[in-house]
């Protein structure tokens, strides 16, 4: 729930209450036609539809038509949550594939959507116009054009789903692209063709290169094809680094990450991202694909790859012995690993050392009782109940019930303790929302404080600015013809504005400001939190797999 | 409670507190009647914030940068704000503001028809169209006009009998369209209907000359 609540607070800092309050509507009955969001919001229907179109526009809510044919409106909370993963995806465009491909990724998150003529034909005027700001010489639209197909390839970027006619060539319900066609650029038109570039970082090639062209030609030949924002794959990617990361802090050493980079950049192409473990590769493989600029000798990456398989078995093992050794990765492991540590340093501010040592015992004893507990924890029994029934209460440990007879009487009833890391992990996570709400809702309080003093100052200099424009522009038309004391006079003529914000006042913009920058940080660390929480999580998930069709013999 | 009260010593509980290992001198904390404190006593206090890295601060830059300019943007709605009782003169230029956002025009063949906003047809202002219906009134006339020129001439062919009369009638109508002429000089020198008769006999009734003015109701 908290996640929802924080959900609509980011819905209302990027859209305005309208949208959020629309979107509140939607999200609390599942699904809403524009009429029913009216009547029960009290909106104008004119303003509602305009909130809707915004939320469709930026692919946070589907629509469907419903059996008595109207429109019903759905919004995906996890689409909104998203928003705040939004700095760290264009810088990580920016690393990736710089500059050009982090105003494209910018656009797109802006707009929600957006053709590849009308992205590259803006972006190439905002670049430049920039570039032309820094006195850097201006780059051709063509640049553009092959960032974007690189981030195509790399999955960075996909198709918009695709409206789906009724009869009457009105626009009903929204349908997927084809899995084949979701990164596929359209083939390019005979006149534009170019030589195609090399260049591109080996790792980043597309899976299904080349498979599908006939389906593409026929596709974009029909009409515009719109481009978001691969949120997924931007997600897995960062997922990645906590990983690489990790290593790297565990072991000390960057070359240790680098190791394991290169080969998850490999498990990329070759493994669907909820896979447990990755597929394996060789030991050659890794050579081959290692980054020269890293100077790592044969035998180094050997000895690195020894050191992660011994120490950090959950991240990286040796599979098999052929090709050199077989490497893989197990994704789902490490991340455990990753998500109890971080439970565990949870466990211990927020219920003190000694409880740690209790959660540990039944982390590693996994189902235990409670005088074996006492034991176990060398504390007094009375002591060891106490701290282990708080746990209890805020559900970081749960019990098993053991009847020993049907009627489960607690007398003839073993009670096992145990921790069930993904319900645990949900508690956190849950909480780490409502922080980060908290923290939000803070943040607008501090903003809304001192919107005053901020707009005085913000006034105060633009026109400092302008007087300083005025001078110099004076200075530059008389020359010499302007006086030492008509200078001064200039100077106190600023020193007099200046003065309109009083050293109090300075004082307390200074500390609101510094404050701000605190909830800030705050919530970027709580985003990793929730992040790393969010992506064991949702590899835990797994899709029911459909039921294998009967044979007809029954055998 | 009374009913099961068959007089075991100790308290209310139907079965044996000692297999949860409780011990007879152990308080067991009562069944709570009021909700817990809203702000409980901070036990463990959080540890400090890590200091941010140049690249986490370059982001948090970012964010305040790109929010701001989703609140310029179309993409951001707000409420109307209530009127204050007094116009002020700065209320002018706010409202302005709301305007001056950049417009944005969505591909409406990716959106359900019913979000697009339908146009009003331009209401009527009340006043007719003095000038387009005289001119279509003018054609007419120069269509009588003709017609009875015609008729005038096959008349003068038939015999002279009734000469007179069309003469007569000519010459009327002449000079209606004589007044009619000025009339229109006099409109177009000032704008105001004073001299026109509105009177309307229910002749026109019918007369489809000016759709384009009707109110829309839809």
């Amino acid at each position: 729930m908290s996640k929802t609540d924080l959900a609509l607070l980011i819905l209302r800092d990027f859209h305005g209450e309208i949208v959020a309050k629309i979107g509140e509507c939607i999200v609390l009955s599942g699904c809403a036609t524009v009429r029913q969001v009216a009547l029960s919001t009290g909106i104008p229907q004119a303003k509602v539809k305009r909130a809707v179109l915004i939320l469709v526009q930026h692919g946070i809510a589907e629509f469907e038509q419903n059996k008595h044919g109207f429109i019903d409106y759905k919004v995906d909370v996890n689409k909104i949550v998203y928003r705040l993963q939004f700095p760290k995806i264009m810088r990580c465009a920016e690393l990736l594939y710089g500059d050009p491909a982090k105003f494209m990724v910018e656009k797109l998150l802006f707009e929600g959507r957006a053709t590849m003529k009308s992205l590259i034909k803006t972006e190439t005027q905002r670049l430049n116009e920039c570039l032309r700001a820094q006195g850097d010489s201006e780059v051709a639209p063509s640049l553009l054009e092959e960032r974007f197909e690189k981030l195509v390839k790399t999955h960075f970027l996909k198709r918009c789903s695709v409206p789906i006619k009724d009869a009457r060539g009105r626009a009903v319900s929204l349908e997927a692209p084809s899995e084949e066609l979701v990164f596929v650029m359209p083939p390019k038109e005979s006149g534009t063709e170019r030589v195609k570039q090399e260049g591109e970082p080996p790792s980043k090639k597309l899976k299904v290169e080349g498979e599908v062209d006939h389906a593409a030609a026929a596709d974009s030949a029909t009409s515009e094809i719109y481009w978001e924002v691969n949120y997924k794959r931007f997600l897995q990617h960062f997922r990645d680094q906590v990983l690489v990361a990790a290593v790297a802090s565990r072991l000390d050493n960057e070359k240790a990450g680098e190791v394991l980079r290169t080969i998850l950049r490999h498990c990329e192409k070759t493994t669907n991202p909820n896979e447990y473990v990755s597929q394996p590769i060789s030991y050659h493989e890794i050579q081959a694909q290692l980054p020269r600029d890293l100077g790592m000798a044969k035998q180094t990456l050997e000895q690195w790859l020894k050191i992660l398989t011994d120490t950090m078995p959950e991240f990286v093992s040796k599979s098999a012995d052929s090709g050199g050794g077989m490497y893989a990765v197990s994704i789902f492991q490490a991340l455990q690993t990753l998500c109890t540590a971080h439970i565990e340093s949870v466990v211990e501010e927020r219920f003190g050392s000694k409880s740690l040592r209790i959660f540990r015992v039944i982390l590693m004893k996994r189902q235990v009782e409670q005088t074996t507990i006492e034991k176990c924890v060398l504390m007094p029994a009375k002591e060891a109940k106490d701290l282990l029934y708080k746990m209890f209460r805020e559900h970081f440990v749960h019990v098993t019930e053991l009847a020993k007879t049907p009627d489960h009487a607690p007398s003839r009833t073993f009670y096992l303790f145990n921790v069930d890391l993904q319900k645990v992990a949900r508690v956190v996570l849950d909480r780490s929302y409502k922080a980060m709400k908290n923290v939000v809702i803070k943040q607008r309080l501090v903003v809304s404080e001192n919107k005053r003093l901020r707009d005085k100052e913000n006034r105060k200099n633009v026109v400092i600015a302008s007087l300083q424009k005025q001078h110099s522009d004076l200075l530059a038309e008389h020359g010499e013809g302007i006086t030492d004391e008509m200078k001064e006079e200039w100077e106190r003529e600023v020193d007099a504005i200046k003065s309109m914000i009083t050293h109090h006042e300075y004082e307390q913009l200074e500390k609101a400001s510094k404050f701000i920058h605190h909830l800030e940080a705050s919530q970027q660390q709580l985003d990793s939190t929730i992040f790393l929480l969010e992506s064991y999580l949702a590899m835990t998930y797994k899709p029911p797999t459909p039921k294998p069709a009967r044979d007809p013999l029954g055998r | 409670m009374a009913g099961r009260g068959r007089g075991r010593g100790r308290g209310g509980l139907s079965f044996n507190v000692e297999a949860l290992h409780i011990q007879r001198g152990d308080i067991i904390s009562k069944p709570g009647l009021h909700p817990p404190p809203l702000f409980p006593p901070l036990v463990h206090k959080p540890i400090p914030l890590q200091d941010s890295t140049p690249s986490e601060k370059t982001m948090i830059e970012l964010k305040q940068e790109f929010l701001e300019k989703f609140r310029q943007s179309p993409f951001y709605l707000t409420m109307d704000e209530k009127k204050h009782e007094i116009e002020r003169y700065s209320d002018r230029y706010q409202s302005n503001q709301q305007e001056q956002k950049e417009k944005w025009v969505p591909d409406w063949s990716m959106f359900p028809a019913e979000l697009k906003p339908k146009k009003r047809k331009a209401q009527s202002t009340g006043r007719p169209n003095l000038k387009a219906a005289r001119r279509t009134l003018g054609t007419d006339d120069v269509l009588s006009k003709l017609e009875n020129l015609e008729k005038s001439t096959l008349a003068e062919n038939a015999g002279n009998e009734e000469g007179d009369e069309e003469e007569e009638e000519k010459e009327e109508e002449d000079r209606e369209g004589d007044e009619e002429e000025e009339n229109d000089e006099g409109d177009e020198e000032e704008e105001t209907d004073y001299n026109v008769n509105y009177f309307d006999n229910g002749e026109n009734y019918g007369d489809d000359d000016d759709e384009d003015d009707e109110p829309v109701y839809s």
